[in-house]
């Protein structure tokens, strides 16, 4: 009885205090909410808040005990005319189903998203700064740590990007085991991509069997370059090492066998009627809407739009690669998963395509000031020894230039604009990370949808574990991408030809 | 396994009697893994191979055919707490299969000059056991500090 | 790398860059935005008996959890860790360790590149003449909590003197455990050697 009592007291108070008479509730005591329940028996709770509240209200007027109808509809006009502020949640830094550290401020209807404001939380790590002062090799490990599940992609645009202000050609065997660890890596990133954002939706079966597969591919990935994740495998001039003896059979008989893994995970999800009520519909994302943004990668082939670095500027060896780019219809949650799925297919593909083309042959350019000697050269040659001493000490000179250059990163377009003053160190590293566009999209996406949806929509944006290198990606971007383009195609040093008017780029590139 | 199990407390029985039999399952651990069933999956695994021991008495068990991939290899570790980085580092690269050499393979590569017993990892039982850096005042050198340490060339 | 032009071609254009995913049989809702192929499907009596008879009987539940079943029965993927350990190269980068030449004589000359290649800055050296003339390290630090272990500092080594051994057992549970000083890492070398010259002599036709 006596909760009873303080419920009603503080169901009234807070309702005397919505019409502005907060004073009345101090004064109402134990024994008079007591009469209130008295008088009133076995009416709901409810009732009880209105009722004294009409009294106290209109008590000074009416003193005779238990309250008569009468037309109340001043007073509660009084309260319509209040506004209501929508509800404001923060989703994330430490949200568990905001993977890595991003933040929202959602604004809430009920349960309904009226605004999200994404803020990049505590993913801004002051990379780029910290490349300025480090030489072009050192630089390199950073890269990995971008986004930590599509590693050797990124190693491969700065591997590139320098490449091209060195104007050097990587050997033909080099680039086709990048491009093969690049579609390994993008099975990594999709197989958790895909996995995870069944688990935030409810099915954890996936998510288990993906991460088998996965532990085979970082196995590849440890013996490559010893270590399972960041590899620091893939270098400006070529890779590392060569790859070691039975590796490629290996990746062999994994491929052989992945596609059956892809259809067990189809199995569970594509025709899943709960994944489908999830993600059919949700985050409707038009052409229009996705180039306004400046998404890339699925998010955009989710939305229709025929676009793919690998077939619109190819690099390294996509050229003579065959495959197929899909692309969505509705630009939905679930069009953005089958394009997935459908791209882990053509990765297998490119797989098996390299490991059947690649020739043998060096694994590094044959220009000891770029690429260091092996180590037999090193320990019996002088020049050799004093290339080594020279390229881990100083590093090597990259001429002055400035470049963009962009590779079909798992998540999308990631691109490096690289300004080289000529010295050891790069002057200024820019990098576009496409996980930042497409969280600036996330607010309209995201409006009037459900709370719930807005996870489906953080992993289908890829946004989770995409750390944000700076700010203000996006600006820089759309200025570089126009370098990109003109030299990508001409393969000269852009510094010459930035006085170009615009871009000559077509999209039906492919 | 259950067969293998029931095989092997069978012959145990039947050589030392149930009493017998028990004293020694309680002396090889048997009795404790009961309880530990990480410990159980090893330890009632019979049909393996005893390819060697290691100085600290782990035994390291093969079995290559008929056995899950990645399982096929395996330590009976002799401590019960059962420290993984117990493992020294002959017997280390091939149960990581890292190399199909077994420790007497390796002998040659040993360090007969310099080299010194390998020790677990022991972290956390105690400031005794753990290394302190130069330096530190736990750390018994720090009072005869030299710049550096001559190199006496053994024998 | 759209232009504006390029994008209105597009919409215009929007069909002729439609290209289907993959089929979505059976999608109840209707389309949102844009009429897609499945909606213009004419559709006959066998297609419509299949639908309902998948939404009535739950036929895909059904199949996803008989899936689920089979690998339940399968064989199993889980090693039992301390037992039995994961498949690792010899290109492994764990735990560093300063080796010795056979004679016991430490490796390291005080070169001072791993120094200069770190990209964490983990690694600290003092070097002096000794006493026989010959250059070493006086200190030789390294922060474990800074490393990267990124393998630059072997690969800089001139004298295979500073290695990332096969271990990654060494976790501590305090900070300063992880600041090796050149007494530890040599204890390291000394203790690993067999293994690290082992997986040197593996790796020895690549490198």
């Amino acid at each position: 009885m006596a909760a009873l009592v303080r419920a009603a007291r503080s169901k009234l108070r807070s309702a005397l205090q919505l019409q502005g008479a907060a004073a009345a509730a101090s004064e109402l005591s134990e024994s008079a909410a007591q009469s209130i329940l008295k008088q009133t028996g076995l009416r709901s709770l409810s009732a009880l808040a209105i009722e004294p509240l009409l009294r106290s209200s209109a008590g000074a007027r009416q003193e005779d005990g238990l309250p008569s109808r009468r037309d109340y509809s001043t007073e509660i006009q009084v309260t319509k005319k209040k506004e209501i502020k929508n509800f404001t949640l923060n989703f994330g830094p430490q949200h568990p189903a905001a993977h890595g550290v991003l933040r929202l401020v959602l604004e809430m209807d009920g349960e309904v998203v009226e605004r999200a404001e994404p803020h990049i939380g505590l993913l801004h790590r002051g990379t780029e700064k910290l490349i300025e002062y480090k030489t072009y090799l050192q630089a390199l490990p950073y890269f990995d740590r971008l986004d930590y599940v599509s590693m050797m992609a990124q190693e491969h645009a700065y591997s590139l990007a320098v490449e091209k202000l060195l104007n050097i050609e990587v050997p033909l065997r080099a680039q086709y085991i990048r491009v093969l660890f690049c579609e390994i890596t993008r099975l990594l990133n999709h197989l958790l991509s895909l996995t995870t954002h069944a688990m935030d939706v409810g099915a954890l079966t996936p998510f288990l069997w993906a991460f088998e597969e996965r532990e085979k591919m970082m196995e590849f990935y440890e013996r490559v370059s010893g270590a399972r994740l960041h590899a620091a495998y893939v270098r400006p001039g070529g890779v590392a090492q060569d790859m070691p003896l039975g590796l490629s059979e290996d990746i062999f008989l994994f491929a052989q066998q992945f596609a059956s893994r892809i259809d067990e995970i189809e199995e569970m999800l594509t025709n899943n009627r709960i994944w489908k009520q999830r993600l059919v519909d949700i985050g409707v994302v038009t052409g229009e809407e996705a180039m306004d943004w400046g998404f890339s990668g699925p998010m955009l082939r989710g939305s229709g739009i025929k676009w793919d670095l690998r077939k619109a500027s190819p690099y390294d060896v996509y050229d003579k690669l065959e495959f197929d780019i899909p692309v969505g219809t509705r630009g939905d949650c679930y069009d953005r998963y089958l394009v997935r799925v459908e791209e882990m297919r053509q990765s297998i593909r490119m797989i098996v395509q390299c490991l059947n083309d690649m020739p043998t042959g060096m694994i590094k350019v044959d220009d000891k000031k770029v690429t260091p000697p092996s180590r037999s050269q090193m320990k019996q040659s002088m020049e050799s020894l004093i290339h080594h001493f020279k390229l881990y000490t100083e590093g090597f000179h990259v001429p002055a230039g400035a470049t963009y250059t962009a590779v079909e990163a798992p998540k999308g377009e990631f691109g490096v604009y690289l300004v080289s003053d000529g010295s050891n160190r790069p002057y200024r590293c820019k990098i576009r990370a496409p996980g930042f566009g497409h969280l600036q999209g996330l607010d309209f996406m995201s409006k009037h949808h459900m709370l719930a949806d807005v996870v489906t929509m953080i992993v289908k944006r890829e946004v989770s574990y995409q750390k944000f290198p700076s700010v203000d990606v996006e600006r820089i971007s759309s200025n570089c991408r126009k370098i990109s383009v003109i030299s990508q195609r001409d393969n000269r040093p852009c510094s010459e030809i930035e006085s170009d008017t615009g871009p000559r780029c077509d999209i039906d590139a492919t | 396994m259950a067969l293998s199990l029931a095989r092997a407390a069978f012959n145990a029985i039947r050589e030392k009697g149930v009493g017998g039999a028990l004293r020694s399952a309680k002396e090889q651990g048997y009795l404790a893994a009961l309880l530990d069933g990480n410990l159980a999956n090893e330890k009632f695994r019979f049909d393996g191979q005893l390819i060697g021991t290691d100085d600290f008495g782990n035994e390291y068990y093969e079995k290559t055919t008929g056995v899950q991939h990645g399982r096929h290899r395996w330590v009976v570790y002799k401590d019960r707490t059962y420290n993984a980085s117990s493992i020294p580092p002959e017997w280390h690269g091939w149960l990581h299969h890292i190399t199909d050499r077994t420790a007497e393979q390796l002998e040659g590569l040993k360090p007969r000059r310099y080299g010194i017993e390998h020790t677990r990892n022991r972290t956390g039982e105690g400031e005794q056991y753990i290394y302190h850096a130069k330096g530190h005042a736990l750390n018994p050198n720090k009072r005869d500090w030299k710049r550096y340490q001559e190199w006496i060339p053994a024998e | 790398m759209l232009r504006l032009a390029s994008r209105r071609l597009l919409q215009a254009e929007s069909t002729g860059f439609r290209w289907v995913a993959a089929n979505r049989d059976f999608h109840s809702t209707p389309a949102s935005a844009a009429p897609t192929p499945e909606a213009r499907e004419p559709k006959d009596w066998s297609t419509v008996l299949d639908k309902s008879m998948n939404t009535l009987f739950l036929a895909e539940l059904f199949r996803g959890m008989n899936l689920a079943l089979k690998h339940f029965f399968d064989k199993k993927v889980t090693i039992n860790y301390p037992f039995e350990k994961g498949p690792l190269s010899p290109r492994f980068r764990g735990e560093h360790a300063l080796r010795r030449y056979a004679t016991g004589e430490e490796r390291c000359i005080a070169c001072k590149l791993c120094e200069a290649v770190c990209p964490a800055q983990a690694i600290t050296i003092e070097a002096e003449a000794r006493e026989d003339g010959s250059r070493r390290t006086t200190r030789y630090d390294i922060d474990m909590t800074k490393c990267i272990y990124c393998g630059f500092c072997q690969e800089a080594c001139p004298v295979d003197a500073i290695v990332e051994g096969p271990n990654f057992e060494f976790v501590t549970e305090t900070h300063e455990e992880l600041l090796y000083d050149k007494e530890k890492l040599l204890q390291n070398g000394d203790r690993w050697e067999t293994e690290i010259a082992e997986n040197l002599r593996t790796e020895g036709l690549y490198r």
